[in-house]
């Protein structure tokens, strides 16, 4: 399953594995910020 | 293993799987299962009669299924206790009874097919946690044909085919036609090393293993030609690069490149390898009798429930998380709960047996010391507060908060298990708990006096103890430069940072909070920041909802050996300050008081906090 996420410092969205997500640090593919929103659960 | 067994103050405990654990450093009770081996070890004396007559036959998974055994067998020659068991999974003897040859075949009457399994409560002071490893299958990696060529092997399985007690004697045949390989290839780093395709990491054993294996083969078989197919070479440790320079000098051939294919002759059964040989920079192929995949090591598939019974952390790789990497290498996060071995992370041998010796040794100085110092930083309960809501106990990382639910009298903690992280204190709703040393009054202070003058030329961010503060020291000591508008409030691990303080700093004038900690996996208390991760999120959606731009509230995981990311972090956040107009702050300071009766409801005012 896939969650939604968006990255509170550029803004940039995206998903990934619900799995992946759990295992490590939420990073943002582009500005690798770790303030990043899980979206799916609104 | 046979002296362990022959010691008078070490209870052997085989065949027995712990199913429960509860309590705390110095008072641990494990609930452990002995399953039933149908044999009374006692009394067996290995004559083999019983495996005789046992008309089931199955793959002997010690010898790597190159094999057979009964179902009345014994695992391995050396196994403690010296006995056979019964795998009742297999024999035909039970439920209902068709088969009783071995127990007609026993001269001694040791076997008892209605053997049951036993329940049995241990009280210990320490726990050692030695599980092990399992090895990658590399059935995924299609280019080596692992299941569909009958002479491609796995280095555990040439290790049996090689092994003076194994299937052949020790004599080395290849599976197809059991004929002595004359060209034999290995290929390193099979399942480690690979973001994509096995496991990131470096497996550390694989290397020296196929050295020792070229060796062997050099030693018996001179006349056999050996290729090893590798990126890197990695033979660190002592006397390990000698080995490699004698394997080198015997004419073992060592290619720097990995295969991309391998093909067989379906006549012969002989393999052709293609590979690119970066070191030549071609394309070459290699005829070979028998080709070994040295696979690389995984955690035991049994860890993840293990490590749930002893609240172990893992890490993302799978392996168990030690306390401090550096410090404290063979304890748990958990006080009293030590690890050796390859549970910790892959290892050969000789570390192994010198990880053993240290747990042992950090376990057998609680044990004798008979008491231990607590640090002070503990939670304490407010039972006047509390409401039995039970969500303390549920997000305690180490299990130190009990609760009756249904008596719902209070929250008890128990204080040598708790470590200070201040997770409950955190998520209680009722102020219920108080962090000694780290109380809610205490760091709503501290963001007073920070935005005291000039709150919207101030940056509010709460740092955990062991890495974000660390990690803003060794910025300092390096000294990297960043915008000193930030105000640091150190706190013991993100997890203490509630809704709260985050809002206080919000009211009282921040344009933007920061809230850091240890990266996943590497939290000193377990998994406390991954109460932080979904605290941020709920956050996120409150200041949403409240008309506060979400995006003034900053998490980032900065380690300890991270100095030049906090100075960094630092500037970025300087950066979202300039941009917070005094309208937003203002703004956000009328929505946040307004709202705050409502929100304090159920909460102490802090007045009365400090008094307490």
């Amino acid at each position: 399953m896939e969650d939604q996420f968006r990255c509170m410092r550029c803004g940039f969205e995206y998903k990934m594995e619900s799995e992946k997500e759990a295992a490590r640090d939420r990073v943002c593919p582009k500005c690798q910020s770790n303030s990043v929103r899980k979206l799916s659960a609104k | 293993m046979t002296d362990v067994g022959r010691h008078p103050r070490i209870e052997l405990m085989t065949l027995s799987e712990v199913e429960k654990v509860s309590g705390y450093i110095g008072n641990f009770r494990a609930q452990v299962r002995q399953k039933a081996r149908y044999v009374f070890a006692k009394d067996c004396t290995s004559c083999d009669k019983c495996a005789e007559v046992c008309p089931v036959v199955l793959p002997d998974e010690y010898q790597q299924g190159f094999s057979s055994r009964k179902a009345v067998y014994k695992p391995y020659p050396q196994a403690v206790p010296s006995s056979y068991l019964i795998d009742m999974e297999h024999c035909l003897g039970n439920n209902p009874v068709a088969c009783t040859k071995c127990v007609d075949a026993c001269e001694k009457d040791c076997i008892d097919l209605n053997m049951e399994d036993k329940l049995i409560s241990l009280d210990v002071g320490t726990i050692i946690v030695a599980t092990g490893m399992e090895i990658y299958d590399p059935t995924p990696l299609d280019e080596y044909g692992y299941t569909s060529l009958e002479n491609v092997v796995t280095s555990m399985e040439f290790e049996r085919l090689i092994c003076g007690s194994g299937p052949t004697g020790g004599h080395l045949v290849r599976p197809s036609d059991r004929r002595s390989p004359k060209r034999i290839g290995f290929i390193q780093c099979v399942g480690s090393r690979s973001e994509n395709r096995g496991n990131p990491y470096c497996s550390n054993v694989c290397c020296m293993n196929t050295v020792k294996d070229t060796l062997l083969i050099k030693e018996h078989y001179p006349d056999a030609e050996i290729f090893v197919f590798y990126t890197d070479l990695r033979a660190f440790g002592k006397g390990f690069e000698d080995m490699l320079k004698r394997s080198k000098l015997a004419g073992v051939h060592y290619i720097r490149g990995f295969p991309g294919e391998v093909k067989q002759d379906s006549a012969t059964g002989n393999l052709r390898v293609r590979v690119e040989n970066t070191s030549s920079a071609r394309i070459e192929d290699y005829d070979l009798d028998m080709l070994v995949l040295a696979v690389g090591l995984i955690p035991n598939p049994d860890l993840k429930k293990l490590a749930s019974l002893l609240n172990l952390s893992q890490t993302s790789d799978g392996f168990v998380m030690e306390s401090h990497p550096k410090l404290k290498p063979v304890d748990a996060p958990t006080p009293g709960i030590f690890f050796a071995g390859c549970i910790e992370s892959p290892k050969d041998v000789k570390d192994s047996v010198t990880q053993a010796g240290a747990a042992a040794a950090r376990a057998s100085i609680l044990l004798s010391a008979g008491s231990i110092t607590s640090q002070a930083i503990k939670a304490v309960p407010d039972l006047t507060k509390c409401n039995s809501c039970g969500i303390c106990a549920r997000v305690c990382p180490y299990g130190a908060i009990s609760i009756d639910l249904k008596a719902k009298n209070g929250v008890q903690v128990v204080a040598a298990a708790c470590a200070g992280c201040g997770t409950c204190a955190s998520e209680c709703r009722f102020a219920a708990i108080i962090m000694e040393h780290f109380t809610d009054a205490q760091i709503k202070a501290q963001i007073r006096a920070a935005l005291e003058e000039k709150p919207e030329e101030k940056v509010v961010a709460f740092l955990c103890n062991w890495c974000s503060y660390a990690g803003g020291d060794l910025a300092g000591v390096s000294r990297l430069r960043y915008p000193a508008t930030t105000r640091f409030i150190r706190v013991m691990c993100s997890g203490r940072v509630s809704e709260d303080f985050v809002l206080t700093a919000f009211e009282q004038g921040a344009p933007v909070v920061l809230v850091s900690g240890c990266h996943i996996n590497d939290c000193h208390y377990i998994d406390a920041n991954r109460w932080t991760v979904r605290r941020m999120d709920k956050l996120w959606d409150k200041l949403e909802k409240f008309g506060i731009r979400p995006e003034r509230l900053q998490l980032e995981w900065i380690s300890s050996a991270e100095g030049g990311r906090f100075a960094e972090v630092m500037r970025v956040l300087e950066d979202l300050r300039s941009r917070v107009t005094p309208a937003e702050i203002e703004h956000t300071r009328r929505v946040l008081s307004e709202n705050r009766a409502a929100r304090e409801t159920a909460m102490v005012p802090i007045e009365e906090q400090l008094a307490r």
